[in-house]
């Protein structure tokens, strides 16, 4: 750095402090332009739609080649789910952008510089949560579109099979393909993109409460995995009340475009607001920490 | 401007800042000054609503800092250097502060300028050194052209050049009618630099003064005399209107020079061993203060 000297500090210009205080807006613009100014944000956000998109394409194109081999692809095939094949690794890469937002700020210390602008936390930790949904929602739906036509795009290319190894043969067809004016299509995408955009405000909440780094990430992966495993090696009587409510298996039921008929699943919308409540009261119990902890 | 009133914070059992009460005038520079260790950091933090006091009340301009209107525009504070994200640009770091209180994005380039950080504005502030990530501080600190200003140790990392600037921008800041209040552990840097003392020591006040009452109260000309005949020489000085301490190695007579207490001793026929003049640095007087308080001693102490 260079040493030349530096000019004696200028008098203070006519201070005139506007009228009124701060606002949730104000934390929000600010909020934002901290999203959009580190290239983690943007990075999680590329990978996210690269997953999206080359998950279907992988997907659907897996799914021409083999179409008519395996009978259990075949029935109860969801053309919607084909295409949206990358919302489970999508999801990690969601997760991990949603811990970063708030942990990044606590691990460099930088979430000191933010308390001091806006002291109050429950309007930066409201403030952060909008802008991420936002963003989220917006994302996601780009990403899940691209990711969809691509996938049906692939899927057309499919040939008619007969199935092997059944008698008499069956015909049956083409990889069938949706377009989003069929049945299920559009509240698929949205429950989809709903999904998404909580599991991060869930991620964020998680960020709030455990503020490092390694940890919230570990507990999100915790929770979104191993959890699903132990709960898998439970009795069929606990299992079956339990599983539901498990995030990964709440995706079971919202990236489709048929809805999953079974009774022990939740339906499409009672898993959105599940994973909305999940949300609520993750990132209502780190706001109550985060103003009584010290900064 | 600022109030701190039976300011306690714990940690578990260990007692951070020990019911510290003290206020910063304005239009002066007032120097926090203690080892390290001392509290000096958490009641700052407190002082800016950053940490939760156990007990007792920090106040700026009458009020709690999470009621300030626009923060930024009443209070500018610089704490660790190292409160930014190092992944983001000098000057997106100042953005994103500015946009939080409706700070003009003009008034960025003034505080870059004003800094000397023009030239690294948009590099990103992890290939920062020490001190320019503490001009950066600053300039942040000043982004709101607040009346109330908080430095936490602001001349660490800054080469003399950096020291002299920062010495020169507090006292500007004062002039101005500012409420100006620095921390530090360098007593010699607090001399140059601040109007009033606030000495803490584990957490406690240990003295609350002007510079200039804590320099002559510290740093008075001393003479240490060695005599077999004690009694006679102290009754001689005392009798010349001196005053004079006994210590286990001699007397100490106090603003005096070594030659007036030679000559008295000739002029009585008092045998001399030693007669050495004594000035205590201001180091020292502030290291005497606190002696008992400081958090980690050295190798070389403990050697003693």
């Amino acid at each position: 750095m260079t040493t030349n000297l530096l000019p004696p500090p200028p008098a203070p210009s006519a201070r005139t402090i506007p009228a009124g205080s701060y606002s949730l807006l104000d934390a929000i613009k600010a909020e934002w332009m901290k999203f959009r100014t580190v290239r983690s944000s943007l990075w999680c956000l590329g990978i996210f739609t690269i997953i999206m998109v080359g998950f279907s394409a992988l997907f659907c194109a897996v799914t021409v080649n083999q179409w008519g081999k395996h009978p259990e692809d075949v029935f109860g095939f969801d053309p919607l789910t084909a295409s949206l094949a990358g919302v489970t690794m999508g999801s990690l890469a969601i997760g991990v952008l949603g811990v970063m937002v708030v942990s990044a700020e606590y691990s460099t210390g930088s979430i000191r510089a933010t308390f001091a602008a806006i002291p109050h936390r429950s309007t930066v930790m409201l403030a952060k949560v909008l802008v991420l949904a936002t963003v989220l929602f917006i994302t996601a739906a780009v990403a899940e579109l691209i990711a969809f036509f691509l996938g049906q795009a692939i899927l057309s290319t499919g040939h008619a099979a007969t199935l092997i190894g059944q008698f008499p043969a069956t015909h049956i067809g083409k990889p069938p393909t949706v377009s989003l004016g069929s049945h299920g299509v559009l509240a698929g995408l949205l429950a989809t993109d709903c999904y998404l955009t909580t599991l991060a405000i869930v991620t964020l909440g998680l960020g709030i409460l455990i503020r490092h780094t390694a940890g919230a990430i570990s507990a999100f992966v915790g929770v979104l995995f191993p959890l699903f495993l132990i709960v898998a090696l439970l009795p069929t009587t606990f299992k079956d009340h339990l599983q539901k409510f498990l995030p990964l298996e709440i995706q079971q039921t919202v990236v489709v475009s048929k809805p999953v008929v079974s009774a022990t699943s939740m339906s499409m919308w009672h898993g959105v607001i599940a994973m909305a409540l999940y949300a609520v009261v993750l990132v209502g119990a780190g706001i109550f920490f985060a103003v009584r902890r010290d900064a | 401007m600022i109030d701190v009133t039976n300011l306690t914070k714990r940690y578990g059992t260990k007692v951070a800042v020990n019911d510290l009460s003290f206020s910063v005038a304005r239009g002066s520079v007032t120097g926090f000054l203690g080892p390290n260790g001392s509290g000096k950091s958490t009641t700052m933090r407190m002082i800016l609503g950053l940490d939760h006091p156990t007990s007792g009340t920090a106040t700026i301009g009458g009020k709690p800092y999470r009621d300030a209107r626009w923060p930024l525009r009443e209070v500018g504070a610089l704490l660790e250097a190292r409160s930014i994200h190092p992944g983001r640009t000098a000057y997106n770091h100042l953005r994103t502060l500015a946009v939080a209180n409706r700070i003009p994005t003009s008034r960025v380039n003034e505080v870059l300028r004003l800094v000397g950080l023009e030239e690294t504005a948009k590099k990103r502030t992890g290939g920062f050194s020490l001190g320019m990530g503490q001009r950066l501080g600053i300039a942040a600190a000043m982004l709101g052209d607040p009346e109330v200003l908080l430095f936490d140790e602001p001349v660490n990392g800054l080469d003399p050049e950096g020291i002299v600037w920062v010495r020169t921008f507090l006292r500007s800041l004062a002039a101005e009618g500012r409420t100006v209040f620095v921390s530090s552990h360098l007593m010699a840097e607090m001399a140059l630099t601040a109007d009033h003392l606030i000495v803490i020591g584990q957490g406690r006040l240990k003295a609350a003064m002007s510079v200039d009452e804590f320099i002559s109260t510290n740093s008075r000309q001393r003479v240490r005399v060695r005599t077999p005949d004690a009694d006679r020489l102290s009754a001689t000085l005392s009798g010349e209107g001196l005053q004079v301490a006994a210590d286990e190695h001699g007397l100490i007579v106090y603003d005096v020079v070594s030659d007036r207490v030679g000559e008295l001793c000739s002029a009585s026929n008092i045998t001399l061993h030693e007669l050495s003049p004594m000035v205590a640095s201001l180091e020292e007087a502030f290291m005497e203060l606190t002696r008992d308080d400081v958090e980690y001693h050295g190798q070389i102490e403990d050697a003693r």
